[in-house]
């Protein structure tokens, strides 16, 4: 083929632009460290990471939910275990009011720390936690549980105000995974406050010195218990569950972190050996380019 | 025998053509560099040979003609390519831009927006009744909306300018169209007089391989050295025809200008092809489909989110508008948050709402119930780098085809340097040769004076 001088030229240029091209590329890959930058580089791999990074924002909320969740969960647990002494302490108070052997001023003494058990009992059922109430339903804000007294100070009825009491409060701790993490106050004390009427009317019983009548509240107080304690199993099934999940979620994330690392991310020793292929190739090109450039008969003749 | 005049003659007349020849070398060198210049080669011929006595004596050398190198179906070749090569690179650069504009993968495209959004929501559902948490969701609301409307504007925007780069592509391409018309007359007279229009017609290859980049031209020359251009549609250039392009502005529908490229028999130039037929297919079908699609997703977010938070107490829309030029939070949420509604009973701790518009990010709301909107988004970013990377891998593959016929009709019409050195020489040794021949019959005739 015919070889104008033009063509050297052109060529050459074509050629040294091609590398530079090529070397701009590599250069922009290895200072961010991504090797996709925008979907035509890689549309596969750019649908992976753009599923990814988003699953990965999904996930971390998620991790985000759970961590409140089972803060609420943990506060509630607490709340259980004194609810749990509670109920224990009231049992063996209840047993101790049915043994006749107790004289009035003993039974006396035992109605006072029902008092205080009845009261302590009222202050978990309205307890918060950072500033949600645990045992309201949807009243998170306002204290649903009220003691009604009589003319003396003693609390004679506990009941509960406010609207969707017996609201499950839902968290969203996956992709369509809802969790409860509250248990109401009828989980634990019963639809009609039966928790509260029965240690009202054991502390009363104490006070009358009715052995028989608190020997037949022991089976009901029963009840109270174990409403008490499947709460806390309840809660904690929830707190395991929650572990599960946790772990679930950080095995996802890292997943999903290695699938966006393996398309988005540039093999920086492999691009490090083109880049030093390219810059030899470069510069070959420029010496070449230059050296053929001076070969030519104009050089002999204008000697 | 002829005399030593015819001698004498023979000598001057090879000594003119050396000349000659040298002059044209002269040109090929001087034009080394010149784009479009097509190498020039003066054809010796033998002169007539006169008969004397019982022999034919030569009359020496004379130039017959100075012709160009140049093959004509290499430039229809290349041409043709030319056109194709400039479609693919004017779609290749402005789905580029595009995507620049899409910015995804990353933390600050729509995706990135889009997930906030819902985040914030979800964050929301873990405690509805705290203002902070629903400031945070309006806040994202009003981002959402924002990155929606500078999507669809400056998507938009790159209509804009494709209407006036359709404007000067016009204008240039009839400069070149009114250029080819004055080289047509001037070659016709040229040539009519016998002279060789050799550069002239350079020039007017150059308009070709010009006007060839804006749209695809066909073209054809007549026997008097005419070109006739046409688009497919229309001839636009002929003997006494000179129909350029005309760019109009219309309004359209939306009271938007637009711009049209039209005949001047009013007729819309059917223009397929080039940076032109590029331009307009772009603003015509491509970024209208990716503006609907956009505005699709922003439509599909608009109505569902309110759907679903209009069923709270205050009855609030979240969202005002109607697509993504025009999204906005509503003024409701504007003024008070308590009118934004985690929930259907207002309830502090309910959050039905929240969570029912955090699930929508899974919810197949798109494509007739197939596609989430995170889905759809990936599906829209996807197309578009299909499209992308086809235009570049078209652009590239074209590139190098045109290169290559571009180095093979160089290589017939571009100069050798070395080459026309070596012209010199032999030129320079010829003209010696005449004038020895010069000095010979010079001498002889001196000898013959003197007798």
């Amino acid at each position: 083929m015919r070889v104008s001088t033009g063509m050297l030229q052109e060529t050459a240029l074509n050629e040294l632009q091609t590398v530079w091209s090529r070397l701009q590329k590599l250069q922009s890959n290895m200072a961010t460290g991504r090797r996709i930058h925008r979907p035509s580089d890689d549309v596969i791999g750019s649908s992976h990471v753009m599923r990814a990074s988003g699953n990965i924002r999904m996930a971390e909320q998620y991790k985000r939910n759970l961590a409140e969740s089972r803060q609420f969960a943990m506060a509630t647990e607490s709340a259980l275990v004194r609810l749990v002494d509670l109920a224990d302490t009231i049992q063996m108070i209840a047993v101790q009011v049915a043994d006749e052997s107790y004289g009035p001023d003993s039974r006396g003494g035992l109605a006072t720390e029902l008092d205080g058990l009845l009261e302590e009992a009222l202050g978990l059922a309205n307890t918060s936690n950072a500033g949600m109430q645990l045992f309201g339903g949807f009243e998170t804000r306002e204290e649903s549980y009220t003691a009604d007294t009589d003319g003396e100070g003693n609390l004679v009825a506990v009941r509960r105000q406010g609207q969707g009491l017996d609201g499950e409060l839902k968290r969203s701790v996956g992709e369509n995974v809802l969790l409860t993490i509250n248990l109401t106050g009828t989980d634990l004390f019963g639809e009609e406050q039966e928790f509260f009427k029965n240690l009202i009317a054991l502390r009363d019983i104490a006070r009358a010195g009715d052995c028989q009548a608190a020997r037949d509240l022991v089976g009901t107080l029963l009840e109270d218990q174990d409403r008490i304690n499947l709460a806390q199993a309840v809660t904690g099934g929830l707190l395991s569950r929650m572990d599960g999940m946790e772990e679930w979620l950080d095995h996802q994330i890292l997943e999903l972190e290695a699938t966006r690392s393996e398309f988005e991310d540039l093999d920086m020793a492999r691009a490090s050996l083109d880049y030093q292929k390219e810059q030899a190739i470069l510069q070959a090109a420029l010496s070449a380019t230059v050296q053929i450039m001076d070969l030519s008969l104009v050089q002999f003749m204008v000697r | 025998m002829p005399g030593l005049t015819h001698t004498l003659d023979i000598a001057r007349r090879a000594m003119s053509a050396q000349q000659s020849v040298l002059s044209v070398i002269g040109h090929n060198v001087a034009n080394t560099n010149t784009p479009g210049y097509c190498r020039q080669v003066a054809t010796l011929a033998q002169e007539v040979p006169s008969p004397w006595g019982a022999h034919g004596y030569g009359n020496g050398v004379s130039v017959e003609s100075i012709q160009r190198r140049r093959d004509a179906c290499l430039d229809h070749e290349l041409r043709h390519d030319m056109t194709d090569l400039h479609w693919w690179e004017t779609r290749a650069g402005k789905l580029s831009t595009l995507e620049s504009i899409l910015n995804e993968p990353s933390d600050a495209g729509l995706a990135a927006a889009m997930d906030a959004f819902w985040n914030s929501l979800s964050e929301l559902s873990n405690d509805p009744d705290d203002m902070t948490r629903r400031a945070s969701v309006r806040e994202q609301g009003r981002q959402l909306a924002y990155r929606f409307q500078i999507l669809i504007t400056r998507t938009g925007q790159i209509g804009h300018n494709i209407d006036q780069e359709i404007q000067s592509c016009v204008e240039e391409f009839n400069l070149c169209l009114q250029d080819v018309q004055g080289l047509n007359i001037k070659i016709r007279e040229a040539e009519l007089r016998c002279v060789e229009a050799n550069d002239l017609r350079d020039r007017r290859d150059v308009l070709l391989d010009q006007l060839c980049r804006f749209a695809p031209i066909i073209y054809s020359e007549r026997e008097d050295g005419i070109i006739s251009i046409r688009l497919p549609s229309s001839v636009i250039l002929d003997e006494g025809i000179y129909r350029p392009l005309e760019a109009v502005v219309e309004e359209d529908a939306d009271g938007q200008g637009r711009v049209t490229v039209l005949l001047p028999s009013g007729r819309a130039a059917e223009i397929e092809g080039g940076s032109i037929g590029a331009l307009l297919e772009l603003r015509e079908e491509t970024l209208p489909t990716y503006m609907e699609q956009i505005d699709t997703l922003a439509q599909a977010i608009i109505t569902n989110v309110n759907a679903l938070h209009g069923t709270g107490p205050a009855r609030a829309n979240f969202f005002a508008g109607t697509d993504a030029q025009d999204i906005a939070i509503s003024p409701d949420i504007e003024d008070d948050l308590r009118n934004l509604n985690p929930s259907t009973s207002g309830m502090p701790g309910d959050n039905d709402i929240a969570l029912a518009i955090a699930q929508l990010s899974h919810s197949r709301i798109m494509e007739s119930g197939t596609m989430s909107p995170t889905e759809y988004w990936r599906s829209v970013v996807g197309r578009l780098g299909v499209d992308s990377r086809e235009a570049t891998f078209q652009q590239e593959s074209l590139t190098l085809t045109t290169q290559s016929l571009e180095q093979r009709r160089t290589s017939v019409s571009g100069v050798n340097l070395d080459e026309e050195m070596a012209r010199i020489l032999v030129t320079q040794q010829a003209y010696m040769g005449a004038v020895k021949v010069l000095q010979a019959a010079g001498d002889m005739m001196d000898i013959l004076l003197s007798i």
